[in-house]
């Protein structure tokens, strides 16, 4: 080792500022405070765990992200949800209505901002959480294809799909001139 | 929308900087003839923008952030050989945990049985045959000061003749259940796996005594300030008798 701190300081230099960043992203996944902090502690034990095989100079929060996530999947929360959608892609759910929304209604003052949350609650996870780690996250598309295991192009497709789920649902919110 | 204009997933990747130079010169050049696709670049800037301030919208508190701070720093992490193995391991866990949901079976998972699917999870991850322990030995004069140093508390471990019928014990490693650091103990009952976490008792687990899942028994017991969780597939009578034996010795 280069230095002569411990693995467990050089993982809590490199996860320990993105705590904010983790706990937000758990709470769009599992949707209770209670249950993000328990996911979080839980990928923090395994994310020092796993630590060694963490390939230095790779993106460390992309490979905390995978480990948030797989660590959601097992979780009950999930287990409950698997019978459903979560890991599949529908695209016929969303692909149905007009397709080029004229995007003015965007221009989205402060005090809308809880009709986007909105949008964002009501959105299929597999697409919320692609949205959330691509706009919010600010992942790279092939980091974001890492983290939810899919090819790139898929991460491209859910995307655009996301995107259109969003500018539908807000629609409504922002007047009919859309 | 005309065939002529660009696709959402190119305006995207164009608003996320994901195109290559040459696409990107190209798709720019585009946006300066079509107004139709300059305005949805636009409005996908926009929305992204949106989604940045509204989303982040769950803060984790001052004492949330101490709790998980405090919880990530255990006694002494393991060095083990066995991160990397593990991380074949777990996934195969997982998939035989979603493999067990799927066929229904998976109805304990309540709301205080977290440390039974962390017990069960790691289990099956010590089934594999990449799975090595730490420690490979069914000496308890090895495996017992193999822990000191490395677990905020001590144990005893029975003789070999104080074990249920047929039991061995053929190694140990480092755990975390409930992010307490645990000793997991690997034995084996008539050719049965059974894992058997020793951790501090702190009352949290809120486990029945015994309960089954999946095929899978767990037994948990409490004794001179320890925990006992063994999870296997083998009867709940043999499991509590090697809990038995084990707290019989603390």
């Amino acid at each position: 080792m280069p230095t002569g701190r411990s693995a467990t300081d050089r993982f809590q230099d490199l996860a320990f500022p993105l705590l904010p960043s983790l706990y937000n992203h758990a709470c769009w996944l599992v949707r209770d405070t209670a249950e993000a902090e328990d996911l979080v502690q839980e990928t923090l034990t395994k994310g020092l765990r796993a630590f060694d095989g963490f390939e230095q100079g790779t993106n460390f929060k992309a490979w905390i992200f995978r480990i948030l996530r797989n660590t959601f999947l097992t979780s009950r929360t999930a287990l409950a949800g698997s019978r459903t959608v979560f890991l599949e892609d529908h695209p016929d759910a969303i692909e149905t209505a007009d397709p080029a929304p004229t995007p003015e209604f965007l221009v989205i003052q402060s005090d809308n901002l809880a009709a986007v949350r909105r949008a964002l609650e009501e959105l299929p996870p597999h697409l919320r959480e692609v949205i959330l780690l691509c706009d919010l996250e600010e992942l790279r598309y092939r980091e974001v294809a890492a983290v939810l295991d899919l090819p790139i192009g898929t991460v491209m497709s859910r995307l655009a799909r996301a995107r259109q789920a969003m500018r539908q649902l807000l629609r409504p919110a922002f007047g009919g001139g859309v | 929308m005309s065939s002529d204009h660009l696709s959402l997933e190119s305006l995207g990747a164009l608003v996320d900087g994901e195109l290559s130079p040459a696409n990107e010169a190209a798709a720019q050049a585009h946006l300066n003839q079509c107004h139709d696709c300059a305005k949805q670049a636009f409005g996908l800037h926009q929305l992204r923008s949106a989604i940045q301030r509204a989303a982040l919208c769950n803060k984790p508190s001052p004492e949330v952030l101490a709790r998980l701070t405090a919880g990530s720093r255990p006694a002494e992490v393991p060095r083990s050989r066995l991160a990397h193995l593990r991380a074949i391991a777990l996934p195969l866990a997982a998939a035989l945990i979603l493999a067990a949901a799927a066929l229904g079976g998976w109805t304990f998972l309540r709301h205080a049985d977290t440390a039974a699917t962390e017990a069960l999870d790691q289990h099956l991850s010590t089934l594999s045959e990449a799975a090595q322990p730490e420690v490979l030995s069914s000496d308890r004069h090895t495996v017992k000061p193999w822990f000191e140093g490395k677990l905020p508390f001590s144990f005893n471990l029975p003789e070999p003749a104080a074990l249920p019928p047929d039991t061995i014990l053929h190694g140990a490693d480092l755990a975390y259940v409930q992010a307490k650091p645990a000793a997991l103990l690997l034995f084996t009952m008539r050719k049965h796996h059974v894992s058997v976490f020793v951790s501090q008792a702190s009352g949290l687990t809120g486990l029945p005594h015994r309960q089954s899942s999946s095929g899978f028994q767990f037994v948990e017991a409490q004794h001179s300030g320890l925990e006992f969780l063994a999870v296997g597939d083998v009867s709940s009578g043999e499991l509590d008798a090697l809990v038995r034996s084990l707290t019989a010795v603390q």
